[in-house]
């Protein structure tokens, strides 16, 4: 008989438009999301670590304009029939993701991109896709303010709906590493814990928690890819969405 | 309130409502109030209360906490009635959709991975764009645009624009133009060729005429500038007569192909082809490969050739050093006039940037221009990319463009990498700058010219990496995060009241960034 699967992310990921925390780290981001029209090229990239809403602004704007979200590993050649996000487009297969932009410019359709650090730095083997992407206008999404960590921690918490009082909120979030990822990754192991021990978030729980993503963190974390070795986080990008 | 009153009321209070958002504005600066509050919008006023709307939970919050008070305190001065403001999340400020609650994630619609494009109907003739003086409406162009529009690619096109626009209608570029096209030496050549063929195609020597170079030199920028010239002008060699274009990237050739032999419709692809006066072909090197498309396209090119029809072609490289392509196609490509354009001088690349500032109606410091034509020398659409996106971001923020915001406009394409500070250089740099000891990073000295510097390194630290405060505190010597807390708070206080201080900091800062 097929065993029940524990999957990592049991509850939905909202990528509403009220669920957007904006701060003044994506600030420049919104703006030019609200403008697609001054795009130079009708192209725009969006780059930041991971986990810091770079997904959820591509839903957002793809909601908005009718684009086709697509996820960048299965890009595939083809002719774009409206305007076109695609989300990890760094890992995007070269030929496919150059004659994407080269269809849309022809046709006049606006391209978002979205990847972990500027188009510039992709570095394809393609030489025409480079200088594509290397004129592509691209923004960054700052590291995140601690009032957004806040922010994000509170709402994380209540998604999985983790009764945990305010002040060991601030005494868990003043110990995890400053990025969002940290956040997710911390309310995921926390969710996890308290499921296991079938009670409450404890300063004991939120100790452990805190204590496991400090061991992580002792080595020099390059900071996009904190938990690339824990096999824990599931990334709520495209992968699970798409 | 009567509906009556509500009615009569309303024109004033929206008087009232934005002399209130001019003052918050005055008082907090426009970045402030561009980040968090011009997405206000006004709900109503409801016996002494007076609501005000924002379109996120978050935004919400924020502005209770942070100009709640304020917000009172104007709304009380400019109407007696008002004794409350009440901030809530709904409400959306027209044109800022990205603010607007959406209740439902809706499915978003994913694309199945496809090996090629969807068939096209190669049969039928374009629903629009066509050229009256055309003798093949098939493959006309569409007509040209105003130079006053902004490009296809600036604005968000309507719904239907994708379907509606014919696949056969080349799409071309109205900013790619003759006159559009900088010349200089490494590219007077070329440029001189393809004028040649634009007054008068097919003359004897110039056919096919290939168009070679790196990528981003100009190429498809004079392919398209031959292309506008003949479908506006005609065939000036014959008094004006009209000539019908083909002009397609080398990958839709090879999809079209390919969708004419899935709907069974090769005759029907092949006619189209050979009865154009002059075809474009972007970019050949893409048919490397595909041996069969490669195949149709010296059969065509053959075909016109001998009909005395005029080609076009451009690639990356010579036709002898296209390897990959079949030996017959690359001698005939060779066999008619072969140009290169080579990579920009300093100069060029100038007179470009130059060029295309003025024709963007926007002045831009000549020394920001020789500042992008050093530091950018790799292709004309780089350096065009780079002068689009200091215009456009100064267009979106308002800016004035200067060498400083060149350099955070485009840091991305000016440094070779991003810098991942650790606390030991953040510590390294900040002892050598004020001339103390490594180790009194983490000793217990408490002198001034000991802990001032220690505490901007942790102040660096907070501000350039992602550690929590506990780590940077045991990085410090073991020192309590309340420690670094206070540090962080010092100086930031100190920055803003001594500006010598202020610019040691942003000067380190600088540093261990670059």
């Amino acid at each position: 008989m097929p065993r029940q699967l524990a999957l990592p992310f049991p509850h939905a990921l909202h990528f509403r438009a009220e669920e957007f925390l904006a701060a003044a780290s994506n600030a420049e981001a919104l703006e030019w999301l609200r403008n697609t029209g001054s795009w130079p090229l009708g192209r725009l990239a969006l780059w930041g670590p991971e986990g810091c809403g770079k997904t959820h602004l591509l839903h957002l704007w793809a909601q908005q304009h009718g684009a086709d979200l697509l996820a960048g590993p299965l890009l595939a050649a083809r002719l774009p029939e409206g305007p076109v996000a695609v989300d990890d487009a760094d890992a995007a297969p070269e030929r496919p993701l150059l004659h994407l932009l080269n269809a849309a410019g022809e046709a006049g359709l606006p391209v978002l991109l979205a990847g972990r650090a500027a188009p510039a730095r992709w570095n394809p083997a393609l030489p025409d896709l480079a200088s594509r992407l290397r004129a592509t206008t691209a923004v960054r999404i700052g590291p995140a303010e601690d009032e957004l960590l806040r922010s994000l921690l509170a709402r994380l918490l209540a998604e999985r709906q983790l009764a945990v009082v305010e002040p060991l909120q601030d005494w868990l979030r003043l110990r995890l590493p400053r990025s969002q990822a940290a956040i997710r990754e911390a309310v995921a192991r926390l969710d996890h814990a308290a499921l296991a021990s079938g009670g409450r978030v404890t300063r004991a729980l939120a100790q452990a928690v805190a204590a496991g993503l400090q061991g992580e963190g002792s080595a020099d974390w390059p900071e996009d890819d904190v938990f690339a070795n824990s096999g824990v986080i599931a990334s709520p990008g495209a992968g699970m969405l798409l | 309130m009567t509906a009556g009153q509500r009615s009569r009321d309303e024109p004033q209070l929206a008087a009232q409502w934005a002399r209130v958002r001019g003052r918050l504005q005055s008082e907090v600066g426009d970045v402030e109030y561009r980040t968090w509050l011009r997405q206000m919008s006004l709900g109503g006023l409801d016996g002494d209360e007076i609501t005000v709307r924002l379109p996120t939970r978050f935004l919400r919050d924020w502005v209770r906490t942070h100009y709640g008070d304020r917000l009172n305190a104007l709304w009380q001065a400019e109407n007696r009635r008002v004794r409350r403001v009440d901030i809530r999340v709904g409400g959306i400020t027209p044109g800022d959709g990205l603010a607007e609650p959406v209740n439902v994630v809706e499915p978003v619609n994913v694309v199945e991975p496809v090996s090629v494009g969807e068939p096209v109907s190669v049969g039928e003739p374009p629903p629009q764009s066509l050229q009256p003086q055309s003798s093949s409406p098939q493959f006309a162009l569409p007509p040209p645009l105003p130079a006053s529009e902004p490009s296809p690619a600036g604005g968000l096109p309507a719904p239907d624009r994708a379907d509606g626009r014919s696949e056969n209608a080349a799409a071309l570029d109205p900013r790619f133009t003759f006159d559009s096209f900088v010349v200089g030496k490494p590219n007077e050549f070329a440029h001189a060729c393809a004028r040649r063929v634009a007054a008068n195609p097919a003359s004897a020597g110039f056919n096919p005429l290939f168009l070679y170079g790196g990528v981003g030199l100009g190429k498809t920028h004079l392919m398209h500038a031959i292309a506008w010239d003949l479908t506006r002008n005609g065939d000036a060699s014959r008094r004006g007569a009209p000539v019908s274009v083909a002009y397609m990237s080398a990958e839709k050739f090879m999809y079209r192909f390919i969708a004419a032999i899935r709907s069974q419709s090769t005759m029907e692809f092949k006619e189209q082809l050979r009865s154009v006066d002059v075809l474009m072909i972007d970019d050949l090197q893409f048919l490397i490969g595909k041996d069969a498309t490669q195949e149709e396209f010296f059969h065509t090119f053959n075909a016109l050739v001998d009909a005395g029809k005029q080609i076009v072609v451009s690639a990356d490289k010579s036709p002898s050093d296209l390897s990959g392509l079949e030996e017959r196609v690359r001698t005939r490509l060779g066999c008619g006039m072969v140009a290169d354009l080579h990579a920009t001088t300093f100069e060029l690349r100038v007179s470009i940037l130059e060029a295309k500032s003025a024709r963007a109606g926007v002045p831009v410091l000549p020394k920001v221009l020789e500042f992008l034509a050093h530091k950018i020398t790799s292709n004309v659409r780089e350096l065009e990319g780079a002068l689009n996106r200091l215009i456009a971001h100064a267009n979106l923020f308002g800016r004035t463009i200067t060498l400083e915001s060149t350099q955070e406009v485009l840091h991305d394409i000016l440094k070779a990498h991003d810098r991942r500070v650790t606390i030991e250089e953040i510590q390294r740099r900040v002892s050598e700058h004020w001339n103390i000891r490594l180790t009194d990073m983490s000793s217990a000295r408490r002198a001034r010219n000991v802990a001032r510097p220690r505490q901007v390194a942790m102040y660096l630290a907070k501000q350039l990496t992602s550690r929590s405060l506990p780590e940077i505190g045991r990085k410090f010597g073991n020192r309590d995060h309340t420690t670094v807390m206070h540090a962080v708070q010092r100086v930031g206080e100190l920055m803003e009241r001594d500006a010598s201080f202020a610019e040691d900091v942003e000067l380190l800062r600088r540093m261990l960034e670059s």
